[in-house]
């Protein structure tokens, strides 16, 4: 098979994946403790990681811009620079690309290893819609945590930039907070939640796909896993540039 | 899963062909919705030539008036054999329509390129198109525009310099000029700093406007009719008698040159003259006398100066003086005494003192002087009884034992 057709095999898979669970959401029966149980594993789980990037992040953007703007004297604007690029970019893209390491792994192997041992069969042998059961809670989990996982990078990554203006390079706090303020429009904010919803939709949907496409016993579970955090990394990243594209056009972003 | 991936036919990818190519048309509809990405459009070639590309290059901007019409495809070296101005080559790609109208109806034959410069900072430069006339014919494809060099910002900074220099070199006088007339040097400093022209301007114009309003209210009295000035001008009376004088002196003069009267006979008869000329020759006399009364005079002055007779000394001997003036101190010494004197009485000093201050001896003298006035009406009484009674008191009785 050549890789054209495996690749659109894949996308029409992960697409009627996708469609299928969101539209299980729908319609009965839905498994609501295991939604529960799969955000409090995406959102809550992933919290710390969320917050340590964010918080690491938004320090080392003050750190390294903060020198190249005093050249231009312009230092009072860091906190506009890092608020901007974290609330538009890079918030939600490093939380994307985590909770895709860290939950669209534990997707995939999970899924993968009920395949190898027959689980998935033995579920719809019983009656029971694995997309509706298994597939629909962790994309819907997704799909709802992962913008509430940006805010928390967000607003972590701005004290993180903060702390290290106030404390590396001796700016005034206001100065930052003004800065910050200055920065960020409800345009920003509002186009920095709407891309994660998107990401969690990519990331359920390969994580899922890769998972129940697992063949090949517990070697299959490795590559599936694997596979599954590279390809959901992957699409974050290209779809997060004609995201903010669109985005930019629709809610008049990118002039500053 | 359902299907397997062995043996699959593209009806069997329908779904995957399809999502494929929905998402392959949304990416390109977000990069074209901005215009930042339009492969299909035509596009119209036309080219400009500069003296040097100045930080132009391919992807420069190219406006038109300001607005982004397109965008430079290609900057060419000319060959060495082409003139100075024209070295390089720009080549500009721009839009074929502008809202919905032809870009050849804006950019004609007469347009010109400009290379400006993006901002002031930078060096990047951008060719502007001006909007062409009616004039002009609408450019075809490969045209190349007339281009205009505009100031670089270097060509404006030296202007700028020398322009500067020449303010410095005028700046120095202006600066002593202007300090001198700070500190009130000069009749520019005065006039700057010294109020004293604006106060005698001020005052000046105040009494100008008083005189020309007591002016304009004795032109207003004189137009009425009012006072001498008034009669003057409007009463008739006056030219009416100066008329009547004025012939009546005719007249006068008339019977003056025909010798009747006094007049006429002063004018004509020469016997005054004669009367007069005798006068004149006694006076002449008598004018002489009084030089002589004056000799005399000089002559007792020169006596007097001199000191010679009673006035002269007088005049120049002091000893009469110095009497008077002896007299006068001994006169004031004697005055002083008294003064003293009139002191110590008005204290109470001394006899004369008593005298004014004490009123015991006037008490005294009128005790003494009540006492003789009634031992006198005693005494009366005594002689009216004596006169009534003389036996009374005239009966000598001899009693002998």
């Amino acid at each position: 098979m050549n890789p054209l057709k495996k690749f659109l095999f894949e996308l029409q898979e992960i697409s009627i994946l996708s469609f299928g669970a969101l539209m299980a959401l729908f319609t009965k029966p839905r498994y609501i403790p295991e939604t529960i149980k799969q955000m409090d594993l995406v959102g809550v789980g992933s919290l710390p990681i969320v917050i340590l990037t964010g918080f690491f992040t938004g320090g080392v953007l003050v750190l390294q811009t903060f020198p190249t703007l005093s050249y231009y004297s312009a230092q009072g604007q860091a906190g506009e620079a890092v608020a901007t690029a974290l609330v538009r970019e890079l918030g939600p893209v490093l939380c994307a690309l985590m909770v895709s390491g860290r939950i669209g792994s534990a997707i995939s192997a999970e899924l993968g290893s009920m395949v190898v041992s027959q689980q998935i069969d033995a579920m719809r042998a019983l009656g029971t819609d694995p997309v509706r059961k298994l597939v629909a809670p962790r994309i819907f989990a997704l799909i709802l945590l992962l913008p509430l996982l940006t805010v928390a990078a967000d607003v972590f990554g701005i004290i993180g930039g903060g702390v290290i203006a106030s404390n590396i390079y001796n700016q005034d706090t206001n100065v930052f907070i003004t800065s910050v303020r200055n920065g960020i429009e409800t345009q920003d904010i509002l186009g920095g939640i709407i891309k994660p919803v998107f990401f969690g939709l990519i990331i359920g949907g390969v994580s899922c796909y890769r998972g129940l496409s697992t063949r090949g016993g517990t070697v299959g579970v490795g590559l599936s896993t694997t596979s599954a955090v590279v390809q959901g990394s992957i699409a974050v990243i290209i779809f997060d540039f004609f995201l903010s594209k669109a985005l930019q056009t629709i809610l008049d972003l990118g002039r500053l | 899963m359902a299907r397997t991936q062995k043996n699959l036919t593209l009806s069997q990818l329908r779904v995957g062909i399809f999502v494929l190519f929905g998402l392959m048309v949304l990416a390109f509809l977000i990069l074209n919705s901005t215009g930042d990405f339009n492969p299909f459009e035509k596009k119209l070639r036309i080219k400009a030539r500069f003296a040097a590309a100045d930080g132009l290059r391919a992807g420069s901007e190219v406006q038109l008036a300001g607005v982004n019409i397109g965008k430079v495809e290609e900057v060419v070296l000319l060959p060495p054999e082409s003139p100075e101005d024209f070295k390089i080559e720009a080549i500009m790609a721009v839009s074929l329509d502008l809202y919905g109208r032809p870009i050849t109806e804006r950019i004609r034959t007469d347009s010109t390129a400009q290379l400006v410069s993006t901002s002031v900072l930078a060096n990047d430069k951008l060719i502007n198109i001006s909007p062409g006339s009616q004039k002009g014919q609408p450019v075809g494809e490969n045209d190349i525009l007339e281009s205009k060099e505009a100031i670089s910002i270097n060509q404006l900074t030296q202007t700028g310099n020398d322009l500067l220099q020449q303010i410095n070199r005028l700046a120095t006088p202006t600066n002593e000029i202007l300090n001198k007339a700070n500190q009130g040097e000069g009749t520019l400093g005065q006039i700057i700093n010294n109020d004293q022209l604006y106060q005698s301007l001020d005052s000046t114009i105040g009494e100008a406007k008083l005189t020309m309003l007591k002016l304009q209210n004795t032109l207003d009295s004189v137009n009425k009719g009012d006072g001498s000035a008034g009669k003057f001008v409007r009463d008739p009376a006056l030219y009416d008698s100066l008329k009547e004088t004025v012939s009546q002196l005719e007249a006068i003069s008339k019977e003056i040159r025909e010798g009747k009267g006094t007049a006429g006979k002063f004018v004509t008869d020469d016997a005054f003259y004669n009367e007069t000329k005798a006068a004149i020759s006694d006076l002449r006399v008598s004018v002489g006398k009084i030089g002589s009364i004056a000799d005399d005079f000089k002559e007792i002055s020169t006596s007097l100066r001199e000191g010679r007779g009673t006035a002269g000394k007088l005049l120049k001997d002091d000893k009469l003086y110095d009497d008077v003036q002896n007299t006068l101190s001994k006169f004031s010494s004697t005055a002083e005494k008294l003064d003293a004197i009139l002191a110590d009485a008005r204290a109470g000093k001394g006899t004369i003192g008593r005298l004014v201050t004490d009123e015991t001896l006037y008490n005294n003298m009128n005790q003494t002087m009540s006492n003789v006035n009634q031992f006198s009406s005693e005494g009366t009484k005594l002689l009216y009884d004596f006169r009534q009674n003389p036996k009374k008191f005239l009966t000598i009785k001899f009693k002998l034992f």
